[in-house]
């Protein structure tokens, strides 16, 4: 049996081996997202340290497995036979009276959690109603007379509007089925029940802008967000499926304006990000076009106004591509210089909090898109209202 | 001598196996015979689970390759749309996969196929109490198999609701059966209803089983085989139909409530005031969550019912490869007892962030914890048997081991989703797809491999091939890894279950080249299942024949012949010992002592089982082996 030691032995060591790099390499998204909640904290406190504790049940009985399969014939039976034992009384109090202890504290240990989580809300008045139903989350909000079921409620498809650092309490409904209203990013998830309104709070540590500024340093996550949306994406993704090499394909089906419009992006990334170029490209297509980069910037005179003809570069843009920028914060400021030069191409930077349903409700359930917008002041929040209710008024 | 000679076989026994020939119909259709009925069990189980492992890789398939279409089954059934499949039909995938897998596959599996066929052999009886109600508990699974296939080709397809069926998706059509008008889903139609009667069927076959499984242990257990001489597989059997017993009847009378709300009009589910598709329904304001307590009130038993007979076969199973006595016989016995005990009591860990009490929510946490606690002492009970055992290389043992490796995961991770806070974040997400599957695919089927070559030559006289058997395994392992484990990091990344396409959330977008991964090996793992069968189909016909007792093991079952008659023994055993005297010093030359052995017979046992020695291998089919000595 000693050779089946090492078959079960590659369980304990590449169940390590993975949690192990998600634990250690975040950027793969193998991991817990990023939290940005009080009531989250804790959330992940827990889960880290029940992943200890079953981390290190788990290796020390994986690998007690695979020691006993490995000595095949136990010591006591050198003569071709198993150890005549039937137990041990010992033994199986120690077994027994351990785990009990570790899970009595792992049980104890979550109690304030969950208190926080589902009996401790604020009291406060509701910000919003969350009505869900197939398959779209409708936001109400109270509207100046702060009182719902009035003319005056505002209403917000799928985009549920908050302060930051504010413990917020909403209610949750639904029209229709069941749904369950998830923030990954905050820890907070909650059946949306027919017939009954559910209260439900968090706060929200973070902006949405500064959740914005900070994703768009990391240029993977950034450029997958736009590659799937924006043109010049779909050329990435034509490229890289039609494995030829970059020069010849740009020559095969590009017309000369986007053949120029990916040459000045291309120049635009070169110049200004460096080693940041990499990255910022989709996988696949990374070592192709470092690689015939040189050999594009070769054949292509940039210079060449026939190229640059139908791009609308303003000043700034100019002036921006003349001097070329360093370091990894300037990852927002191109993104901006290439909004700035292909102004239906590349959209905003648009990460941000998602709010999906997680019980099935459907067949549209995986539709049920929603966000959560966190505003930096409860006045940029108030004037925001303000400005949608004004909407509303207007078109009535 | 005689064990059996002491307590000779009675005249109305003998007629019992030689009396009468029977029929074709008789004898292999409508069987009264235990062990035709478990292997019914098993070749129609084998069946449904190729058919859920199709259902699987449909959903695998639309997780890898979203809208794409799909190869061979996307054309034929989608061909003017493109041949991707739509997102109800993905619905339906999962919700069919999940049903057929549980109650078409496993639940049989455990309780039908290997209860059946090793309750009277192991506890020496010649059949079960009531044989003609055990051979109705197999046809009532055909209503269920008729029902399940059916609902496939009725309008707006089988149930979509998921196995849950948590309504009120799945209640939702009785407003207007003509324009479906209010009703939640395409496929909330017939296949629903289909659904809950097949379930229902599926659930009267149970309840049979369970009667006739109390019944026969308690009372028709061999002279001298006590409850704790009992081989932990009818321990674990026994107790799976008991809780089955209690829990069974509470789905039933809920799946039947389900079904006036869907067809004559009443509201035991449905509350006030939904706007459903634009039309109003006037509820009478139930609430859903009555459903959700009744079903996981089964439901939750049920998760054990999949798993507990599987610990029972793995134990003997552990043992007899170890040539040990199982460690802890006893702590083995109460450990399954606790498992099902506080299985009653942790069915509301489904409902933390239902909308249920909050405060129940922690009583749930508490004892769900601590069910932790008794699969702990199984774990290291049978890392105990193995410890200072002279191991046997099988198929089996492979698989039993397996068992223990992949259940060990199983399990640890089920301490995530039973801590409340965690469950918040993690409940619904793929963390629990992983959770289960680690459970149910990892630890039921591999303990259903485990059995299957186990007791295949006791079924069949015939030998399984050990080569492509132990192939078989570690393609299945590998595989079933690559399939499942990375499913925890997507849970851990916050992916919710049952999206047909997660990828239009940028949270999860970064998750497709993992899910293309499992995919594949989920396609491998698919592949690897034909190597079994073939075993199984080519050993039928052309395997070595098998003797009594091939594996040296010391349960009943080895001193009948390969394949038993009708009536399984040939003269009543009378038992001695309990059911794992493996390298007892009572016998110096060999390492097994059966438990029908008589103390006065042992010397006599070890010097013809030292003729049949050298029989690691099969011995041939018409050898006098020692067991037969003690029956003469």
């Amino acid at each position: 049996m000693s050779k089946w030691a090492y078959f079960f032995l590659a369980v304990p060591i590449l169940v390590v081996a993975i949690f192990g790099a998600s634990l250690l390499f975040p950027s793969l998204g193998w991991g817990l997202p990023e939290n940005v909640s009080t009531i989250g904290k804790s959330i992940d406190f827990l889960y880290y340290a029940i992943l200890a504790i079953t981390g290190v049940v788990f290796v020390g009985t994986q690998l007690a497995l695979c020691w006993l399969l490995f000595i095949e014939k136990g010591q006591a039976s050198k003569d071709g036979r198993g150890k005549y034992t039937h137990g041990n009384h010992r033994a199986e109090v120690i077994w027994t009276v351990v785990p009990a202890f570790v899970l009595g504290i792992i049980a104890f240990a979550q109690m304030p959690a969950w208190y926080q989580a589902r009996f401790n809300g604020p009291r406060v008045d509701p910000i919003a109603r969350v009505v869900a139903r197939q398959f779209e989350w409708r936001i109400v909000y109270p509207g100046p007379d702060g009182q719902y079921d009035t003319s005056d409620d505002i209403h917000v498809p799928n985009e549920l509007h908050v302060p930051v650092n504010r413990r917020v309490r909403i209610e949750l409904r639904t029209m229709d089925v069941l749904h369950s209203f998830f923030l990954p990013h905050l820890r907070v998830k909650h059946d949306a029940v027919p017939g009954l309104s559910v209260p439900v709070w968090f706060d929200a540590t973070k902006t949405t802008r500064e959740y914005q500024n900070e994703n768009a340093e990391l240029s993977n996550a950034d450029f997958r967000a736009v590659d799937g949306t924006t043109r010049l994406g779909r050329i990435c993704v034509a490229i890289d499926e039609a494995k030829t090499p970059l020069t010849s394909f740009l020559k095969d089906h590009l017309s000369a304006e986007t053949r120029a419009m990916l040459a000045s992006y291309l120049v635009t990334w070169n110049a200004t990000l460096g080693a940041e170029f990499e990255p910022a490209v989709p996988s696949g297509l990374r070592s192709a076009m470092i690689g015939e980069l040189n050999g594009i910037l070769a054949t292509e005179d940039l210079s060449d106004p026939k190229l640059t003809e139908g791009i609308n570069l303003t000043a700034s843009t100019t002036s921006h591509l003349a001097s070329p920028l360093g370091g990894r914060k300037s990852t927002l400021l191109n993104r901006e210089i290439l909004q700035d030069a292909f102004p239906g191409e590349i959209k905003p930077l648009e990460r941000h909090f998602d709010l999906a349903c997680a019980e099935l409700c459907g067949w549209g359930h995986y539709k049920m898109k929603g966000r959560l917008i966190v505003h930096e002041t409860q006045e940029e929040l108030d004037a925001w209202l303000a400005e949608r209710h004004a909407e509303q008024e207007a078109s009535r | 001598m005689s064990v059996a000679g002491s307590i000779d076989a009675s005249g109305a026994h003998d007629d019992h196996h030689h009396a009468h020939e029977l029929s074709f119909i008789q004898k292999y259709v409508f069987s009264t015979d235990h062990k035709i009925i478990g292997i019914q069990f098993m070749f129609s189980g084998l069946f449904w689970l190729m058919i859920g492992g199709l259902l699987a890789l449909g959903v695998r398939w639309q997780l890898a390759y979203p809208f794409q279409t799909m190869p061979i089954v996307g054309p034929l059934l989608f061909g003017t749309e493109g041949g991707a499949i739509s997102p109800e039909f993905y619905n339906m995938l999962f919700t069919m996969h999940a049903s057929v897998m549980i109650f078409l596959v496993i639940i049989p599996f455990m309780v039908g196929a290997f209860a059946n066929y090793l309750i009277p052999l192991q506890i020496g009886a010649d059949d079960m109490a009531f044989p003609k109600l055990n051979m109705l508990s197999y046809w009532f699974m055909w209503p269920a198999f008729f029902c399940f296939a059916l609902s496939f080709f009725v309008e707006g397809g089988a149930a979509q609701a998921g196995w849950t069926s948590y309504p009120p998706l799945s209640s939702l059509t009785w407003i207007d059966p003509v324009t479906k008008a209010g009703s939640s889903a395409p496929g909330a139609g017939p296949g629903q209803t289909l659904w809950l009667l097949g379930v229902t069927f599926a659930g009267v076959s149970s309840m049979m089983g369970s009667v006739n499984y109390m019944t026969t242990v308690i009372n028709m257990r061999a002279p001298g085989m006590t409850m704790f001489r009992l081989p932990l597989s009818v321990w674990a059997i026994l107790i799976t139909a008991t809780l089955q017993a209690f829990a069974l009847p509470v789905l039933t009378a809920a799946g039947f409530l389900l079904l006036f709300d869907r067809t004559i009009g009443t509201q035991f589910f449905i509350p006030e005031n939904l706007w459903v598709n634009g039309t109003l329904i006037t509820g009478s304001g139930a609430s859903p969550l009555l459903w959700q307590h009744l079903f996981w009130f089964y439901s939750h038993p049920a998760v054990y019912i999949m798993i507990l007979p599987g610990m029972g076969i793995v134990s003997e199973i552990i043992a007899c490869f170890a040539r040990k006595p199982i460690f802890g016989y006893r702590p083995m016995v109460y450990s399954i007892a606790g498992i099902a005990g506080l299985g009653f009591v942790v069915w509301g860990h489904h409902m933390f962030i239902s909308g249920m009490n909050p405060a129940l929510g922690l009583t749930f946490m508490v004892t769900t914890i601590f069910i932790a606690l008794p699969s702990a002492i199984k774990v290291f009970n049978w890392l105990g048997t193995l410890w200072g055992g002279n191991l046997h290389v099988s198929t089996p043992m492979l698989h039993a081991v397996g068992f223990v490796s992949l259940f060990i995961i199983g399990g640890l991770s089920g301490i995530f989703m039973a801590a409340t806070p965690v469950d918040i974040y993690i409940h619904d997400t793929y963390f629990i797809v992983a959770h289960f599957h680690y459970v149910l695919a990892g630890g039921s089927l591999f303990s259903i491999f485990a059995g299957i070559t186990y007791w295949f030559p006791k079924m069949f006289g015939r030998m399984l091939n050990d080569f492509w058997g132990k192939v078989h395994f570690a393609a299945s392992f590998i595989f079933m890894n690559g399939t499942f484990f990375t499913m925890h990091q997507l849970g851990a990344a916050g992916m919710p279950r049952r999206l047909a396409n997660p990828y239009d959330y940028d949270y999860l977008a970064h998750l497709l080249p993992m899910n293309q991964f499992m995919t594949w090996s989920a396609i491998g793992m698919g592949l690897a299942q034909f190597i079994f069968l073939a075993n199984i189909f080519y050993s039928l016909f052309y395997g070595p024949k098998a003797s009594r007792n091939p594996w040296h093991a010391n349960s009943l079952e080895w001193l009948a012949p390969s394949p038993p008659g009708h009536g399984n023994f040939e003269s009543v055993p009378v038992v001695y010992r309990g059911p794992h005297e493996y390298s007892s010093p009572l016998v110096k030359d060999i390492d097994y002592l059966p438990q029908w052995v008589a103390p006065a017979d042992i010397a006599a046992f070890e010097a013809q089982a030292k003729l049949d020695q050298p029989a690691t291998e099969p011995a041939p089919p018409e050898q006098p082996s020692g067991n037969d000595e003690h029956q003469a």
